[in-house]
């Protein structure tokens, strides 16, 4: 209870249902000061409607939502959108088309303060000096992100939620315009929740990633701890590439199709049959007389790197990642080698979904 | 990871912080719903004395001889009128918009214009100026020549929007540029020609000034003489009741037509080749320039040349300034009321779609199939049983009259622009601290005032060139330029009459202009 102060976010059993169909089905979700959690999920996943409960846009049914320890909406009683100081930036930036950009950001305050030298200030915060007396329409979509966050962040809010601000935007300028908006809300130390279903994205720009499905977070915590320990196949799956092999379970080790593969000793099973998952840069091609003998299938060549799906004895097909210096072909005879410490799962039936059980 | 916060602590939080319980429904869908009730509530009336009045009596009025003739009359004349204006309608927007014809600009303008002179004024001009035009065959002649600009606007606007690529295919598949036209133009922009139709054949339903002038017996001339001549309340609502059955079929039939109707929109508008009609080119212009010359240029030089040699007046003299101001502030009044109603029913069904805010929409746009005629005598028999003939022929309720017959057009213009506003705009306002009056104030209004304006110059307008329900619910001793009209027209006093049909073709100016000009920046739909 400590943590009270620090959290900018405390989100506790949020159920809610659109049509008796149940899209956050007790979700739980904290969100500490200062720091860029981002929430990833698929579409449907629930993840827009739980910012559009913690903006409260939408009424919750069950739980309860707190910002900076003050409740906002306790399933009964709820704090207006307009009285919660919560920053929002829409998919779209949703400037408004009949104001000009300094009017834009200073919206939200009161009118006094709507003054010229004001806008100015905020605009400058964002890198968008001069832009006060130009056309919305005019902007470009990296620009109208930034507005669109001075404008969240003119009335300092505990918190701003971004809903996949960049999803619009071409592929090309969307590093660009990701890193030139995050570097702005960096280096203002906001709080911030970032909306996304793109892994890639969560897993390079956050702090704190929290994946959300079938309106449940499955896991929550820092990048490195969901893409090196996840929670289940399914999970690793969904944050990138991931081989899913069946063995059996030895003390610190697992005897698979692949040999003998090292457990990482967070590995939440006893001895028995497992489900271990590779990461396909945990593999490696490799000279007799190590390895396993696997043949290859398909061979991908991405310029920086090659991605190789070879079959190691009984169907087991698994992707190797590895230098693009050797071509392959279909049908060529290699050799794999597991390198680094596998995560092992409770054996189950192959499931396409991400729930860890 | 997962936080349980006891009891003891969230009650503390709620002190720090009263929450207070957010209402769950929008005040404007109870807006909505207010105004959706005060527009029903007369037809709702008309139908309980209709029912009061049993069948047999109904049926006595209905299988009368008459009520067949009557019924035949109107769609006979109803089909051909329609079909007349949807070729004039759909040849000159062709023209207009996909060949070289010269002179596009001004002749887009002039064949517009016949779309605000009301049917009555040009049907009095053409009767002023061939006294033999009369029955069938004038009703045809006249009014195509009075609707036709409601089928052009449309099929002009969606000739405009269509995929031009389309054709572009159809010419490579080896069709020829006219069974293009045919097989893939005309069936690209059915729906809006529907659209157009509908507008026709409803405002056909809906006429009673130039039938009654042209001698032709319909179900709104046979009302009217019921109602005022005879006093004979259940015939006038036994055959309402008839007349609103057949516009109601016809905004179903409408209905299904656009569904079927493809994608119109696309988000590559390629701008189409018009075609080079070479020697061609004067002969079109002739065509064009002949329609003017019969929609605009013989009905409103027929009313000058009345004013430029006047007869000797019969009857005594009216005031044409009171006329001219009692239309203007029972427009205004009318257009602004109209307004805020469609205003509140549009907000109340922006937010979420679920059928308590559909309803007040769709029983808001009701009186679009409802004659104006049929909707007054709803109004004043609702006047004189429920109110004691306390509101009966008051400005108030002609106000009110006015207001609830013409909201539809006004709802369908500000629903349209409504559409350009999305709710994450509301919403981020809302996150930035405005309430709900300030979300309406700062960021709605701005945003739709195009579509507010467009509908109230659409009230305005129709509402001065209203005459049926003007007629009944127009307080004693109260001329309007309609009724003054009327009065001199009726009694073949057409020299007196004139001044006011002018003034009536004058002050329709401002609106239309209003209107091109939100139509060319196109902000406004035509549905």
């Amino acid at each position: 209870m400590t943590t009270m102060s620090t959290m900018a976010l405390r989100v506790s059993g949020v159920t809610k249902s659109f049509n008796d169909s149940r899209v956050l089905d007790g979700v739980d979700l904290e969100v500490p000061a200062g720091m860029l959690t981002a929430l990833l999920g698929a579409s449907g996943s629930g993840k827009t409607t739980l910012l559009r409960c913690i903006t409260g846009f939408e009424r919750i049914e069950a739980g309860s939502i707190e910002i900076a320890g003050a409740m906002m909406d306790d399933s009964v009683r709820a704090t207006a959108p307009e009285q919660r100081h919560v920053g929002y930036v829409p998919q779209d930036g949703s400037l408004f088309p009949h104001l000009d950009v300094g009017r834009n950001v200073t919206f939200g305050l009161p009118r006094r303060q709507r003054r010229s030298a004001v806008q100015d200030e905020l605009l400058e915060q964002v890198g968008l000096a001069g832009f006060a007396r130009r056309r919305t329409g005019d902007l470009s979509g990296g620009q109208r992100q930034r507005v669109a966050i001075a404008r969240a962040l003119a009335l300092n809010p505990t918190l701003i939620l971004l809903d996949e601000p960049f999803a619009a935007l071409d592929a090309s300028l969307r590093t660009e315009i990701r890193d030139e908006v995050i570097g702005v809300l960096r280096s203002l130390r906001a709080t911030a929740v970032l909306v996304t279903h793109d892994q890639d994205e969560a897993l390079s720009v956050a702090d704190r990633v929290a994946v959300l499905d079938s309106g449940r977070i499955l896991q929550e915590g820092p990048p490195e701890t969901l893409y090196e320990r996840p929670a289940g196949p399914g999970l690793a799956r969904f944050l990138g590439e991931a081989n899913v092999v069946s063995g059996r379970r030895v003390g610190g080790i697992a005897l698979t199709p692949l040999g003998e593969v090292a457990l990482d000793p967070e590995a939440p099973t006893a001895d028995g049959p497992v489900q271990v998952v590779l990461r396909p840069e945990q593999l490696g091609l490799v000279e007799a007389p190590l390895g396993v003998e696997a043949i290859v299938r398909k061979h991908r060549y991405h310029g920086h790197d090659a991605m190789t799906h070879v079959e190691v004895g009984n169907g087991c097909e698994v992707v190797v990642r590895h230098e693009p210096t050797k071509r392959l072909d279909p049908g060529d005879t290699v050799r794999v080698v597991a390198i680094g410490r596998g995560m092992a799962f409770v054996a189950e039936r192959e499931t396409s979904d991400l729930t860890p059980e | 990871m997962t936080s349980t916060i006891d009891r003891v602590e969230r009650n503390s939080q709620k002190e720090i912080r009263p929450l207070r319980r957010a209402p769950r429904r929008d005040a404007w869908t109870v807006g909505a719903w207010i105004v959706a009730i005060i527009v029903a509530a007369p037809l709702a009336f008309l139908g309980i004395e209709a029912f009061q009045a049993g069948w047999a009596s109904l049926s006595g009025v209905l299988f009368r001889g008459i009520t067949a003739t009557l019924m035949a009359n109107t769609i006979e004349m109803m089909v051909l009128v329609t079909a007349a204006a949807a070729f004039l309608g759909v040849g000159a927007a062709w023209i207009l918009e996909r060949t070289d014809v010269p002179a596009r600009r001004a002749l887009t303008v002039l064949l517009i214009v016949p779309a605000a002179i009301p049917d009555f004024i040009e049907t009095f001009g053409w009767v002023n100026a061939l006294p033999w035009l009369r029955g069938l065959f004038g009703a045809v002649v006249v009014l195509s020549l009075a609707v036709y600009p409601f089928v052009m606007l449309p099929a002009a606007a969606a000739l405009r929007r269509i995929d031009h690529r389309h054709e572009e295919v159809a010419r490579n598949l080896g069709a020829s540029r006219i069974s293009v036209v045919f097989r893939v133009t005309v069936p690209e922009i059915r729906g809006a020609i529907a659209g157009g139709c509908l507008l026709v054949a409803l405002q056909l339903l809906a006429e009673y000034g130039s039938f009654q002038m042209l001698g032709f017996r319909t179900f709104t001339t046979e009302i009217y003489s019921a109602f005022q001549v005879g006093f004979d309340t259940q015939s006038a609502c036994a055959l309402s009741i008839v007349l609103v059955i057949m516009s109601a079929l016809l905004v179903g039939g409408e209905a299904t037509v656009a569904r079927r109707e493809g994608s119109l929109v696309t988000s590559e508008v390629t701008t189409p080749a018009r075609m080079a009609l070479g020697r061609w080119r004067w002969p079109a212009l002739g065509i064009l320039a002949l329609l003017v010359t019969a929609a605009l240029c013989v009905p409103v030089g027929s009313i000058l040349s009345l004013l430029i040699d006047p007869e000797p007046a019969t009857l005594p003299g009216g005031s044409l300034f009171g006329a001219v101001g009692y239309s203007l502030i029972y427009a205004l009044a009318a257009a602004a009321l109209a307004t805020a109603g469609a205003l509140t029913v549009a907000l109340g069904s922006r937010r979420s779609r679920s059928w308590l805010t559909r309803t007040p929409v769709r029983v808001a746009l009701i009186p679009l199939a409802v004659p104006g005629l049929v909707g007054a005598l709803a109004l004043s028999y609702v006047a004189a049983r429920y109110a004691g003939g306390r509101w009966y022929q008051t400005s108030a309720l002609l106000v009110v009259a006015y207001a609830v017959m013409f909201l539809p057009l006004a709802l369908i213009g500000i629903r349209a622009s409504l559409v350009q506003v999305p709710e994450s705009l509301t919403e981020v306002a809302a996150s930035l601290g405005s309430s709900r009056i300030s979300q309406l104030v700062r960021v709605i209004l701005p945003l739709i005032l195009p579509g507010l304006a467009a509908g109230f110059a659409l009230v305005f307008l129709s509402t001065m060139t209203e005459l049926a329900a003007t007629l009944v619910l127009v307080p004693t001793g109260v001329q309007t330029l309609a009724t003054q009209f009327w009065t001199y027209q009726t009694n073949i006093a057409y020299g007196q009459a004139a001044p006011y049909a002018l003034a009536m073709i004058v002050l329709a100016g401002p609106p239309l202009l209003l209107l091109t000009k939100m139509g060319e920046s196109g902000g406004g739909s035509n549905r």
